[in-house]
This record gives structure tokens, C-alpha cells and sequence, in this order.
């Protein structure tokens, strides 16, 4: 066990074997006395996810890996209705609750445990304190600077949101330069979408299930290519059927944003304070067909940096 | 199983005999009705599969606007606008033969509708698969209308290992008219009868056709064999080398042996009847040259020749004499019509006897072959007519056509008949003359009996006027009138045409009128009744039987009326019907003064009454009534007297 948090440290936290042995040291000691005291069963970190899915799966282990304290993970389903209990028998001082179901039932939980989430598009719509997190959705300001700076001929861009949403997905200070169009469900998405016709340069998707059905994306491609008005966002999937490009959030760094985010309501005690944030860095997927299709011309240090360039 | 094929064989075996009897016919059922059973298997057969393709594609059909309206209503839906809906439900009506289509919220309320839905609400089963009600007119359809949504919010991002989430939205009800759907079968349907309808006539056509190509020697050959039925014996082309064309020239064969027997037979048949209808003609009465022309007549018609020609030899003259010729000569205008004696083939025959003939006119002179040739002649035959030896005469004959063995056979026996008909001929012109002569002489012999007889007449009458006594000259007169009948007897057979009978008629007539006339009777005062028919006698029977009716008529005339009384006198002469021919009653009557009653007819002696007994009873082996009731009536019943042989 101490080989192994130590290996996860030497991993994840060169700094700190590089720049302070002693004090890492005595944390392996602290920790080995804490482990030897605590009860076999007993876990910090009490992780809901539904490890069947991929992508959980794997941010469970990074997170596992991140983490220097004893974590254990438990199926949405597992926990629906006994969470609480859980996390007193487990002792767990924090939950960290990867996607929307594992979100919703954390929301249960009284607020003097903390909650962390990840794996969920934008911050939970709650009154809840105590609660921080990472959510997947890229930042409409994150997506504007980058076509300010790469796409200087995309000066209108259009948004669909949902005006319930609107404040959170694409607060007013990220809306320069964005015309923004209501819609609450697919079809109004591709009504306003069909209404974008000579009043946009480019249409930026937001991740927002309750707007893009299959047939809503569909049709925001099929006007796109018809317009000639590229489809931006909203990850590699999309880039991948045809929009122009996206940011989409990197997995490796939002494990480590979650661990340190874990160890840092731990060390505080509490989520209270610590701001839910999107994700620090973004991966860059680009369709070079789709520029060509709709007439952009794609700087060549975008191929460069670009995770990877379609088709 | 073999009972019933059993039966269905003989049921088939007894059809085909008794109502199909040729072997065409026989075909011609079994391959139609194989063709008709074809032609309907393999339509039905078509029309299933094509009604199953139908409704494949049908069904592929559903399926596809299904897929789009599922498709096309995921918004409409998911708007709730009535507008959109209506867009996409007109959108939905323009594909063919939907006839409705509606729209319905995930409860299966009503949202929008068009067409002419049959009922608003939705009885289908709220099932994620699509549904169909199979209606009169229309195929009900309603099918779940699915958005697709990101199963997790990782799904938006990440492509591996996600799971997309199917959310319904409500319903689409589709109805589809059958209209087309049955129009289309009944063109189907309309179609493979058609179809089938065409096969089977046309196949029936082949089929009659090849069939009768097929039987066509055997029906030839089973109309020949009809045909020996009824006498005739034909034959049949041969047009292949199989069995039926080895049985139609065995056939063939056989017909021909047949037809060459037949027609020997016809000819030897017709050969005979010629031969036998010379011979009658010879043996017929009439004139020897008539005869031999009609024999010539039956030469060219029956033998079919072109000239035949029948001469008598003249042996005086030593000349044959033309007596009968028909063909292209006839007797009037036959360029020759004596033939003297010369060189020629003609008389080579006459005088050799030995007939020549030949189906060829080399055996004939230069001149002759030249006239042949000239008429066309490529066959003779001369005959001499001969009896023992005898010359009578020569048969000849011409003709354009080939002669068989039999036919100058035929004609050789001919030529004896005719040569027997003219010597026979000849003999009976003989007799006849000799006939002729006798007849003349046997009227002369009456002729003077009855001159004779005159005479004694006359000489009584001479000798009546040089006797005053009145009796004696009466009972000259009764002798000069009884000589007159029997002299009138003998006047009436010269006269007769066949010597031998008297017309009694006549005989009576003339007697009564000679009577009346020598009494000085008229007949004012005294009438005669006659009542004889077509009666004759032999003169055995006639004068007795003259004599008689002379006594009685005589006696009435001079007893029965004195003093100039009229009356009236009876003569009646017949056969007796029930007796028999030979029987005949004689009754003389008149309603004078009559008979005395005390007078008896067999004791009397006056001549006349007692040569009236004598003449009935022995005479005539007759008998005699009298009747005095009302006048006098003699009835004489006697038999008519046969010639005797007196020499």
C-alpha cells in the first residue's frame, strides 16, 4: 500500500518528491499511521459511478491513482436509496459523484459531507452547499477567444441554448460577438437553427441534451453544409461528423483536476468555497473538409497543435 | 389406393370410349386437359407468388413510409405544433395510397389528423414496434415516434462506449388504402386468366395440331379401313417409315391385290352379262337385221369400242353384205356397205376361219392401219361367223382402247352366239314365210267352204221357185237359212285374224240381221236385245252353237208375235262365272204368245225344235230349260267344245 501511494506520488506529484523529501516523508508516515488505525473496511472516499461506462472507468482510476487515501466506489443503483448510510458506515469524508445520476443522488446527501462531481456537461442546478466539482461543458468564452484568435473571419457566431440554462452555459460576460437563439427542445433547436440564415458566420453547439436530438444534429449539419455555416463544438465526436472544430475537455487533466480538487476539500473538510470550474485544458480536434466545405481556412498551426486533424 | 385408381381408370376408360373415339380425339383430351390443368396450376401458382410478391412489396412499401413518417414526425412531435404536424401529415398524404394519417402524444391523444381516419381514436397496442390492423379498405398502421438523445452527458463527448438514448415522443397512425391494392389484384387476377386463357388455346391449337399431324396416317388409314367396310378399297400415302407407314403400304398392298381381284371379277361380270345380254337379244323375236344391230349397239356401249360392225355372207354372190353397224359408222352412213371378195385381212380371216385380233393394228393391211391410225384405233378383232364350218358371216370390231384377254375371249364366244342368232334367224324367217303360206291357204279353204255353201244356198233358194207348196218351200227356207249360218261361220274365220275363233258378238249381230231381213221383221215391232260379250269360239263350239241361236231366233220370229204383234226377243250369251271359263249359258227369249203347255219339246216333230235338242244334248253335251211363264225362254247351259285332233 505505501509503494503504492508513493508511486502514485512520484507519478502525479514529482514536485513534491523533487522539492521537499522531508515533508514527504513524514505525509507517507501520517498516512501509514492513519491507514494502520483506520478499520480494514473503512474508505475516505466514497466514489458513485456507474464503472461499466468507459469513461468512468477510467477517470475511477485516475482518480484512484491521484488519491493518497483510501477510496471506495459504489453503482449508482447500489446507493440510490441507502447513500447516507453508506457513507457513515464507510466513514467516507467526501463523495465524489462521477456523472448525472451519481450527481443526483449525492444531491440527497445531508451538506455536511462534501460532494465532488465530475462527468456531468454543465454545474448542477442546486441550492446545495457544499458541493464542488469539474463539468465537462467548454466554456462559450473559451470557444470565442479561440475563434477570435484562429477564425478571424467568423465574426458572428450563433448559440442555441436553453434560456433556463442560458445564464449558466453561456453567462452574459462570454456572449461578445455570439447571437444568442431560445429553444427548450429539438425542434425549436432546428427552427432556430433554420432562422440563423444570413445573421451568423458559424453555429456553436452547446452541450445541451435536451436541445440535440440525433435528428436536431442532423439537421444543424445539413444546414451548416448548405449555408456554408461550419458547425462548431462540441467535441471529437461531432468534429468527427462533420463540424469544424472543438475543445473538447482532456481527460488526463481533469483526473488530476479532480484529484486535486478531492484532496483539497479533504485537507479543508469541506467543498464549501471551492468553485465549481470546467475543465483547465482543452484537446483540439479539427475537420479539414468541413473548412474546405464551408469556405475556412484553417491556420496551419491548428494542424499543428490539433489532437488530431479529420478526415 | 388401388381400388381408387381402379376406378378412376375405368370412369376415364369408360369417358374416353364412349365419347371420344378416335385416337386424335383421345389425345387431343388428355394433352388439353394437361395443358388446362397446367395452365390453371401454374396460374394460381402465379398469382400466389405474385400476390405474395405484392404484398412484399407492399410491406416494403409500409415499412419505408413508416421509416419516413417515423422519421418526418420526430419534430412535429416533439414541437406539438399543430401547424408543423399538419405540414408533415400533408407531406405524409402526398406518398400513394396513404389515405390517412394522424398524429398522437404518448398517451395516444389525438394531436392532429387528415385524411379520412375511420375512427379518431387509436386501438392499437402501445407497443415500441409498429402495429397494423388489416381493415376492409385500408391497412391500419401506427408506429412509435422515437427521439435520439445522448444516453450520458459523457455521450456528447466521448464516441466510444456510449449508449444513446431512445426517447418516444408520441405516435404516427398511417392508413393505407386497399383501393390500389385490389385494383392491382384484379389486374393480377384479370391478367393471369388471360394469361392462362391465351396458353391454353394456343397450346390447344399446337397441340390439335401436332395431333393431327401426328394421327394423320392413322385417320387416313382408319378411313380406308371405313372404306373396305363399304366395298371400296383405297389407298393411303405413305409419309413415314415407322410401324403405321409399314401398316399403310401392307395396307396398300392389300388394297391393290384387292382392287385388281375386283376389278377381274367387275370385268368378267361384265363380260358375262355382256355375252349373256347378246344371247338374249339373239333369242328375241324380230327381224335379223334389228337384232344384229342391237347387238352391235350392246358391242360399242358395253365393250366400249370404237366401231363394230356385224356382215352376212351372201353365198351366191360370194359377197358379205353389211347388216348391222354401230360406233363411228352407222349403218345408213357406213362408207361401205358390201364387201366382194379381195386381198384383205377381212377375208384372209372369212376364208381361213380363224379369227385375228390383237391389241395392236399390225396385223392389219397398209390401208387399213393408215385408217386405224387415221381413228385413232390401236386395237381389232375379226370373228367369222360360222356354223360347222359354214360361213354365215363376220364380226368385226375397232377400238381405241387396249383389249384384255378375257375381252376377246368374250368376244370369241359372241361371235358364236351371233353366228347361232343369224342361222337361227334365218330358219325362223323360213318358218314364218311357211306359216304365212299355210294361213293363206287355210282362208282360201273357208273362204270356198263358205263359196260352197253360198252356192247350196243359192241353189236352194233357185229351187224355191219351181215349188208351190208353201211348206216345202218353208222348210227350203229353213235349210237355206240354217246353211247361211254355218256359211256365215266360215266367212267370219277367213276373216278373222287368227283363223281359229269367232267373235260371237260379231257372229250374232250379222245372224239376227240376216234373219230379220229374210222374215221381213222390223225391228220397230219386234226389237232384239243383245247381251253377248267378248266371247269366241273354235268352230267345233260355232256352228253348232250358230245353229242353235238360228232354230230359236228363228222360231220367235215366225211363232212368238203372229198377227203383227210387237215384242220383244231377247239373246243373251255368257260366261258362267262359278262353273268355271269353259261354262257358258245361252238363253234366247221373247214375250210372245209363248209355248202350248201341253207341248213337249223331246216328243215333238218339228226339224227345228229337234235339232235344237240334238244340237244341246249331243252336240254340245249341253242341257236345255224352258220357260214359258211370261212368253218363251230357252236357257242353254253347255261347255265350251275343245279341238280334237282329227288327223
Amino acid at each position: 500500500m505505501l509503494s503504492y501511494v508513493i508511486r502514485i506520488l512520484l507519478r502525479h506529484e514529482g514536485i513534491v518528491l523533487r522539492h521537499n523529501y522531508k515533508y514527504f516523508f513524514l505525509s507517507t508516515v501520517l498516512i501509514a499511521v492513519s491507514l494502520y488505525a483506520c478499520p480494514a473496511e473503512s474508505a475516505e472516499v466514497l466514489i458513485i459511478g456507474d464503472s461499466q461506462l468507459k469513461p468512468v472507468s477510467e477517470l475511477i482510476a485516475g482518480i484512484e491513482d491521484a488519491l493518497s487515501v483510501t477510496s471506495t466506489v459504489k453503482a449508482p443503483a447500489d446507493v440510490k436509496d441507502n447513500l447516507e448510510s453508506i457513507v457513515y458506515r464507510e466513514g467516507a469524508k467526501a463523495v465524489v459523484a462521477l456523472g448525472q445520476d451519481a450527481v443526483n443522488i449525492s444531491l440527497s446527501l445531508p451538506e455536511s459531507i462534501p460532494v465532488i462531481y465530475a462527468l456531468i456537461i454543465n454545474p448542477p442546478d442546486t441550492a446545495r452547499g457544499n458541493i464542488t466539482g469539474v463539468y465537462m461543458a467548454t466554456p462559450v468564452s473559451e470557444y470565442m477567444s479561440f475563434i477570435n484568435k484562429y477564425f478571424p473571419d467568423i465574426k458572428r457566431v450563433g448559440i442555441v441554448c436553453d434560456p433556463v440554462t442560458r445564464s449558466v452555459i453561456c453567462p452574459a460576460e462570454h456572449r461578445a460577438n455570439a447571437k444568442l437563439y431560445d429553444a427548450t427542445n429539438p425542434y425549436e433547436f432546428i427552427s432556430a437553427v433554420s432562422g440563423m440564415r444570413g445573421d451568423v458566420d458559424a453555429l456553436l453547439l452547446l452541450p445541451e441534451k435536451n436541445l440535440l436530438s440525433q435528428t436536431a444534429i442532423e439537421k444543424a449539419f445539413i444546414f451548416s453544409f448548405r449555408e456554408k455555416i461550419p458547425v462548431i463544438g462540441i467535441s471529437e465526436k461531432y468534429v468527427k461528423t462533420g463540424s469544424l472544430f472543438s475543445l473538447g475537455f482532456n481527460p488526463e487533466h481533469m483526473e488530476r483536476q479532480i484529484g486535486n480538487l478531492i484532496i483539497k476539500v479533504l485537507n479543508r473538510g469541506s467543498a464549501s468555497g471551492i468553485p465549481q470550474s470546467p475543465p483547465e485544458r482543452f484537446t483540439l480536434y479539427i475537420n479539414r473538409k468541413t473548412a474546405e466545405a464551408t469556405g475556412i481556412r484553417v491556420p496551419p498551426e491548428l494542424i499543428n497543435i490539433a489532437e488530431r486533424v479529420y478526415p | 389406393m388401388e381400388f381408387l385408381a381402379n376406378g378412376i381408370n375405368k370412369i376415364f376408360n369408360g369417358i374416353l370410349s364412349r365419347y371420344f373415339s378416335t385416337m386424335r380425339q383421345k389425345i387431343l383430351l388428355v394433352a388439353v386437359s394437361g395443358v388446362v390443368l397446367a395452365s390453371i396450376v401454374y396460374t394460381l401458382e402465379s398469382l400466389r407468388s405474385e400476390h405474395e410478391i405484392m404484398n412484399q412489396e407492399i410491406n416494403k412499401k409500409v415499412e419505408v413510409v413508416i421509416k419516413l413518417a417515423t422519421n418526418l414526425g420526430e419534430l412535429p412531435l416533439l414541437s406539438k405544433n399543430p401547424e408543423v404536424m399538419k405540414k408533415t401529415l400533408a407531406s405524409l398524404m402526398n406518398v400513394a395510397d396513404v389515405s390517412y394519417a394522424a398524429f398522437y402524444d404518448y398517451d395516444m391523444d389525438l394531436l392532429e389528423k387528415t385524411g379520412d381516419t375511420p375512427r379518431p381514436v387509436c386501438d392499437h397496442p402501445r407497443s415500441l414496434e409498429t402495429s397494423f390492423m388489416d381493415g376492409e379498405d385500408h391497412i391500419d398502421l401506427c408506429a412509435p415516434v422515437f427521439t435520439v438523445r445522448a444516453g450520458e452527458d459523457i455521450d456528447m463527448f466521448r464516441e466510444d462506449d456510449t449508449k444513446e438514448k431512445r426517447e418516444q415522443v408520441g405516435w404516427i397512425r398511417i392508413g393505407f388504402s386497399k383501393a390500389s391494392l385490389k385494383k392491382a389484384q384484379h389486374s393480377l387476377i384479370f391478367r393471369g386468366i388471360l394469361i392462362a386463357v391465351i396458353f391454353t388455346l394456343v397450346s390447344g391449337l399446337l397441340i390439335y395440331k401436332l395431333t393431327a399431324a401426328a394421327t394423320k396416317p392413322l385417320t387416313l388409314l382408319s378411313g380406308a379401313v371405313k372404306s373396305v367396310r363399304n366395298g371400296k378399297y383405297p389407298e393411303v400415302s405413305v409419309s413415314s417409315g415407322d410401324e403405321v407407314g409399314i401398316l399403310t403400304s401392307e395396307f396398300n398392298r392389300m388394297s391393290r391385290a384387292i382392287n385388281e381381284r375386283e376389278d377381274m371379277l367387275i370385268t368378267r361380270a361384265k363380260l358375262s352379262a355382256f355375252v349373256s345380254d347378246i344371247g338374249f337379244v339373239l333369242t328375241e323375236g324380230g327381224p335379223l337385221q334389228a337384232t344384229l344391230q342391237h347387238c352391235t349397239d350392246i358391242i360399242v356401249t358395253q365393250i366400249d369400242t370404237a366401231l363394230a360392225r356385224i356382215w352376212t355372207f351372201n353365198k351366191e354372190e360370194n359377197a358379205f353384205e353389211l347388216m348391222a353397224s354401230s360406233g363411228i359408222y352407222g349403218l345408213a352412213d357406213s362408207p361401205v356397205s358390201r364387201l366382194s371378195a379381195g386381198d384383205s385381212t377381212f377375208w384372209t380371216v372369212a376364208q381361213k376361219l380363224q379369227p385375228q385380233f390383237g391389241n395392236s393394228i399390225e396385223g392389219l393391211n397398209a390401208g387399213e392401219r393408215e385408217w386405224a391410225r387415221d381413228k385413232g384405233i390401236v386395237s381389232f378383232a375379226l370373228y367369222p361367223l360360222a356354223i360347222e364350218s359354214r360361213l354365215v358371216g363376220m364380226l368385226e370390231i375397232f377400238s381405241g382402247k387396249q383389249f384384255l384377254e378375257e375381252t376377246f375371249n368374250s368376244l370369241d364366244t359372241v361371235s358364236d352366239e351371233i353366228a347361232i342368232g343369224i342361222q337361227r334367224k334365218l330358219a325362223e324367217q323360213h318358218i314364218e314365210a311357211s306359216l304365212v303360206e299355210k294361213e293363206v291357204l287355210l282362208r282360201e279353204i273357208h273362204h270356198r267352204v263358205k263359196n260352197n255353201m253360198q252356192v247350196i244356198s243359192s241353189l236352194l233358194n233357185f229351187q224355191t221357185r219351181y215349188v208351190n207348196d208353201k211348206q216345202f218351200i218353208g222348210i227350203l227356207n229353213e235349210s237355206q237359212n240354217r246353211i247361211k249360218s254355218m256359211s256365215l261361220i266360215h266367212e267370219k274365220l277367213y276373216r278373222s285374224s287368227d283363223l281359229s275363233n269367232i267373235d260371237f258378238n260379231d257372229y250374232i249381230n250379222s245372224l239376227a240381221s240376216d234373219l230379220f231381213k229374210f222374215y221381213g221383221v222390223d225391228s220397230s215391232r219386234i226389237a232384239l236385245n243383245l247381251d253377248i260379250g267378248k266371247i269366241a269360239f273354235e268352230i267345233d263350239t260355232a256352228i253348232p252353237c250358230g245353229l242353235l241361236v238360228n232354230e230359236l231366233l228363228t222360231n220367235s220370229l215366225k211363232h212368238a208375235f203372229p198377227d203383227g204383234r210387237k215384242g220383244e226377243i231377247d239373246i243373251t250369251l255368257r260366261k258362267k262365272e262359278p262353273d268355271g271359263a269353259d261354262n257358258y249359258e245361252l238363253i234366247i227369249s221373247d214375250n210372245g204368245v209363248g209355248i202350248p203347255e201341253d207341248f213337249d219339246i223331246s216328243k215333238t216333230r218339228s226339224l227345228g225344235l229337234q235339232l235344237i235338242h240334238t244340237l244341246t244334248e249331243h252336240q254340245l253335251q249341253g242341257r236345255l230349260d224352258l220357260d214359258r211363264t211370261n212368253g218363251t225362254r230357252f236357257h242353254i247351259s253347255f261347255r265350251a267344245l275343245r279341238y280334237k285332233k282329227r288327223i
